[in-house]
């Protein structure tokens, strides 16, 4: 191929060890970004997650901090960047990755807030079984909406009726 | 009596399951952390087979982890 190869979005997340400060992973990541784009790629977006509990032990530390970059990368040089990572003390685990097309990146916070959207769908589609004979939901669905309807009549012929009961007492009264 | 086919929680078009969306993968595990198996959720097998692979990042970032203590 020519002198590039094709530059393909990849995401990559960073676990440093809780030893370093904020500066110091700053100064990590913004190395590694200089690495980027001599390599002629682009950072799109970067989110540092901050310290965070591990869900098990890694290389004796309990905690972490996390950062996710989102970046085009030519596609022959990621196993040279993954060695630089391997060696570097500092950093306890990576994971890149390839982003799909129309990938909207989202940050910690942003996740951990849109997923209620989600749960709110399960929550929904685990709503109280259908009784028997309605086997589908617009079914169901219908029958609700004329039995809402039934109600709004009846209360309605109930206040004609109670007009018509109280003229006929007072009818009765004056007789 | 054959059982009724269950509808996948997950939008059918669903194009990427992050796997940084802990709450969300979290519906699709067992209390001790386990992957459900598809028969239970009632998932897509290219839904599902999206979801295993976004716990198995997830459980080696240390976001979740393998077994429960």
């Amino acid at each position: 191929m020519s002198e590039n190869a094709t530059h393909t979005a990849y995401e990559i997340m960073l676990l440093f060890s809780p030893d370093l400060s904020e500066d110091a992973i700053k100064k990590e990541v913004e190395s590694l970004k200089k690495e980027i784009t001599d390599a002629s790629g682009a950072v799109s977006f970067e989110d540092f997650w901050g310290r965070r509990k591990l869900a098990y032990p890694v290389k004796k530390y309990e905690e972490g901090s996390y950062v996710v970059l989102l970046f085009t990368f030519p596609s022959d040089k990621v196993d040279e960047l993954e060695q630089e990572l391997l060696l570097n003390k500092s950093v306890l685990r990576h994971l890149i990755s390839k982003t799909p097309q129309n990938y909207s990146p989202v940050t910690g916070g942003e996740v951990e807030a849109s997923e209620d959207l989600y749960f709110e769908e399960l929550r929904a589609k685990k709503a109280p079984k259908p009784r028997r004979g309605q086997k589908n939901s617009s079914e169901r669905k219908s029958n609700e909406v004329l039995s809402e309807k039934n109600e709004e009549e009846s209360i309605q012929d109930k206040k004609e009726r109670k007009k018509k009961l109280d003229a006929i007492l007072s009818d009765e009264m004056n007789l | 009596m054959y059982q009724k086919k269950k509808k996948s929680p997950l939008a059918i078009d669903v194009p990427y399951v992050d796997y940084k969306n802990i709450t969300l993968l979290r519906n699709f595990t067992t209390y001790f952390w386990k992957i459900k198996p598809r028969y239970y959720t009632g998932t897509t097998l290219r839904q599902q087979k999206m979801i295993a692979r976004a716990l198995k990042k997830a459980r080696f970032m240390a976001l979740i982890p393998y077994i429960r203590r």
